[in-house]
């Protein structure tokens, strides 16, 4: 065992706070720090500049584009991003479809997409859930009929992300509905949003933003040579993509900054004759904000040493509830700190904080609305009770 | 950065769960505990032949100079395994302190000697009714006597004080301006003066109140003083405070694993515990929080050699994490059994008892939080960047 960040560790560090601090614009970082999901053209611009530095998929295998960077300085690189306050990358592309494409993509499919994706250039939705199928991925109803060369879609996604933003889709559907969807009845279709019979509806949430949607797939004709890979591996690519998720659902370098931001916010607020960060309470659930975000980190740590050496789905599972209820937590907080304000709704990106109560300084805008979509942390990405269902079936075999 | 166990490491975390394993089962646990001594002898002889007594003396005096983390996989193992000897008494706790000690500690080389082969049981007595934890400013104080020094206090809950060959007392003595100052001071068991009164702990185990009635010493019974005495004393404890963390965590596993075990096993309504959902979520649970706990002792380990007041932070932020971890994942481990777990017969019950005792031991969960705070102060923040 050797606890130590080594000197190059450090040096790497350096140099990438020194690229990010200058790269990221200043009112970009701004609308990054309000919470909000950021807006295509804002993650399209983050996306461009790292690109251009080579680092807009640091995660990915050199030969496709990535840093061939150690799990470790991934991390301190994504660590560094959020310090700086730069927008989150858009995950569909990045995170899952680029991984699916150049594990399971033919060399036409990685030759036309994963360029676009490495650029920013074009964006991707995840097709999974759908009304009747949330948490049980087996129980697809879409489906993908063979005719003639292409495949005839038909069916609903929903709580898209991003799929108002999106170029693309990668949509998983039932192609042989004689097999078993565990066992070759299930596969990924990837086709363009605008091909006729794409109807895409917002969904507005509790918070009053719009990242999510509704997708109508009516009759959409999919060239048969765009089904990922091969017919019938839907359900291996879509536990390929459960593994891959599982450092990045702990989402702690994010909540490193929050936490860092929540400080701040504590430091300025009034209280009386004194300030928000000197009330007991306040120190007090801070403090316990902190003991138990270095706990998370240091899961996050013990996950990526372990790497190669069979950890568990569980750990991960673990991870991504600790991980989400802290985010909770965090934002909970924030919103306590800033009293009465915190009532006051303001729309995405409203530049009008002065409008609003007590000439509300700028760190109020946007936090009441983050504190209510992060109820979303506990579902999206497999809801809590199915990671303790995993828990339960991986390591204690029930 | 590496979590992975050196070959070394990998030697003594076996050789420790082999002992626990083969030699130290929960009925021997009980009767070891039950030893008028509060352990098995036999047992003490063995940790000597092994090395583990030496594992933390520098090899410079004879040691084996290993480093916390070596010690803390023997002692997940002891957690697993409920072992009751005055291993952090004795070998980690007094074995630092004395080898704290400067070249002016003249007895240095044999104790350390006697504690490495197990002939010399140490105990350390810093509590004292109203110290609450804090060993800087005892109400046991030394004057001095022509070249002795006595000594007068009281100190309460001393742990393994009833099997102590030799005890290290916190007090003040006179400094060179004549102000008094803080000392660790090296008193034998059989020193006239010192009066003992033992009794069980909640987790079985021993405990003893000193009574130091005018008891004499020599002056080169002072081990450390000053500055030097407080840091050293704060740097021991940080240290013995995260290996209490880390047999938590030994305690926590095996208490997962017994419940486990009875959610499999019992049968109501016509089937298995284990169907039940929301056990089997209670236990997942239960899990994660173990995993958590077992990260803040690395993250605890990692920050013992940090500037002292981040790693009083650190140490109080895993002390933190791994008592609230060990609260819930032992008392839900009671709560899975149901009856039984209530029941003194069942092992379940000792695990709790343990990680309750550990709680209380050198620090608890409302000091941790105030030394926490106190050291990450209003606008800074230790540990999270």
């Amino acid at each position: 065992m050797d606890f130590k960040f080594t000197p190059e560790d450090e040096a790497f560090r350096a140099e990438i706070r020194d690229f990010v601090r200058g790269a990221v614009p200043p009112d970009m970082a701004r609308r990054t720090r309000q919470g909000w999901h950021s807006s295509k053209a804002d993650l399209k611009a983050w996306n461009r500049i790292l690109h251009e530095r080579g680092w807009s998929a640091p995660h990915w295998p050199k030969e496709f584009g990535g840093t061939g960077w150690t799990p470790l300085h991934i991390y301190i690189f994504e660590e560094e991003c959020a310090r700086a306050d730069a927008p989150f990358l858009s995950y569909f592309g990045l995170r899952l479809i680029g991984p699916l494409l150049y594990t399971f993509g033919s060399d036409d499919h990685k030759e036309r997409f994963i360029g676009d994706i490495l650029g920013g250039e074009t964006f991707w939705c995840q097709g999974f859930s759908e009304p009747a199928s949330g948490s049980d991925l087996a129980s697809v109803r879409t489906t993908a009929v063979r005719d003639g060369d292409h495949y005839v879609v038909n069916g609903q996604k929903i709580w898209t992300t991003e799929a108002h933003y999106a170029d693309k889709m990668f949509c998983l559907a039932r192609t042989d509905p004689a097999l078993k969807p565990q066992k070759g009845g299930l596969s990924i279709l990837l086709f363009d949003m605008d091909t006729p019979g794409v109807t895409v509806r917002p969904i507005v949430t509790i918070d009053g933003g719009h990242s999510v949607n509704e997708i109508f797939l009516d009759h959409v004709r999919v060239p048969a040579g765009d089904v990922l890979g091969k017919e019938g591996q839907g359900w291996d690519q879509a536990k390929f993509l459960l593994n891959n998720e599982r450092v990045t659902n702990a989402q702690v370098p994010r909540s490193k900054r929050d936490l860092e931001l929540l400080r701040e916010i504590a430091a300025r607020e009034p209280a009386g004759d004194g300030r928000m960060i000197d009330q007991p309470d306040i120190r007090h659930r801070i403090a316990q904000l902190e003991i138990d975000l270095n706990g998370l980190e240091w899961s996050v740590l013990r996950e990526l040493f372990n790497e190669g050496e069979g950890q568990s789905q569980a750990f991960a599972s673990g991870l991504k509830i600790i991980g989400s209820e802290i985010q909770q937590r965090i934002t909970e907080l924030a919103v306590d700190l800033v009293g009465a304000k915190g009532l006051a709704y303001y729309e995405s990106y409203s530049d009008h904080a002065n409008d609003l109560p007590g000439d509300a300084p700028d760190h109020v805008v946007g936090l009441a609305a983050r504190q209510l979509f992060l109820r979303a942390a506990t579902i999206y990405a497999g809801t809590n009770e199915i990671q303790r269902s995993i828990i339960a079936k991986q390591v204690f075999g029930i | 950065m590496q979590f992975t166990l050196s070959d070394e490491q990998t030697l003594l975390r076996d050789s420790a769960r082999r002992f626990i394993d083969e030699r130290h089962g929960f009925e021997e646990a009980r009767s070891a505990a039950a030893n008028p001594l509060g352990f098995e002898p036999a047992h003490w002889r063995l940790f000597a032949e092994l090395g583990w007594l030496a594992l933390l003396i520098p090899q410079e005096d004879g040691g084996i100079g290993g480093d916390a983390q070596d010690a803390a996989l023997v002692l997940e193992e002891f957690g697993r395994g409920l072992v009751a000897a005055p291993f952090l008494s004795s070998a980690v706790l007094s074995a630092g302190l004395i080898g704290s000690a400067s070249a002016a500690f003249p007895a240095k080389a044999t104790l350390l000697a006697r504690i490495a082969s197990g002939e010399a049981l140490f105990s350390l007595a810093c509590e004292e009714a109203a110290s609450r934890y804090g060993v800087a400013r005892p109400e046991t104080h030394a004057v001095r006597e022509g070249s002795d020094l006595i000594l007068t206090g009281r100190k309460i809950v001393v742990l393994d004080g009833v099997s102590a060959t030799d005890f290290l007392v916190t007090g003040t003595v006179p400094g060179p301006d004549g102000a008094a100052r803080l000392a660790i001071l090296h008193v034998p068991a059989d020193t006239r003066g010192l009066g003992l009164r033992h009794y069980r702990t909640i987790d079985g185990r021993r405990a003893s109140d000193l009574s130091i009635d005018r008891v004499r010493v020599g002056a080169d019974a002072v081990v450390a003083s000053g500055p030097e005495a407080l840091a050293a004393l704060e740097g021991v404890l940080d240290r013995v405070r995260v290996l209490l963390a880390a047999e938590a965590v030994g305690a926590m596993a095996a208490a997962i694993a017994l419940t486990a075990e009875h959610l499999k096993v019992r049968q109501q309504f016509g089937r298995s515990l284990a169907s039940f959902q929301t056990l089997a979520h209670r236990l997942s649970e239960m899990f994660v929080k173990l995993e958590n706990a077992r990260s803040m002792v690395y993250r605890g380990l990692a920050m013992l050699d940090a500037p002292a007041d981040e790693r009083a932070a650190a140490v109080s932020a895993t002390m933190m994490a791994s008592s609230q971890a060990a609260e819930f994942v032992c008392g839900q481990a009671i709560q899975l059994h149901g009856g039984i777990g209530m029941a003194d017969e069942n092992a379940v019950g000792d695990y709790y008892k343990r990680i309750r005792a550990i709680g209380k031991t050198y620090g608890d969960a409302s000091w941790h939080m105030r030394r926490y705070i106190a050291l990450t102060g209003a606008c800074k923040a230790v540990g999270v960047r």
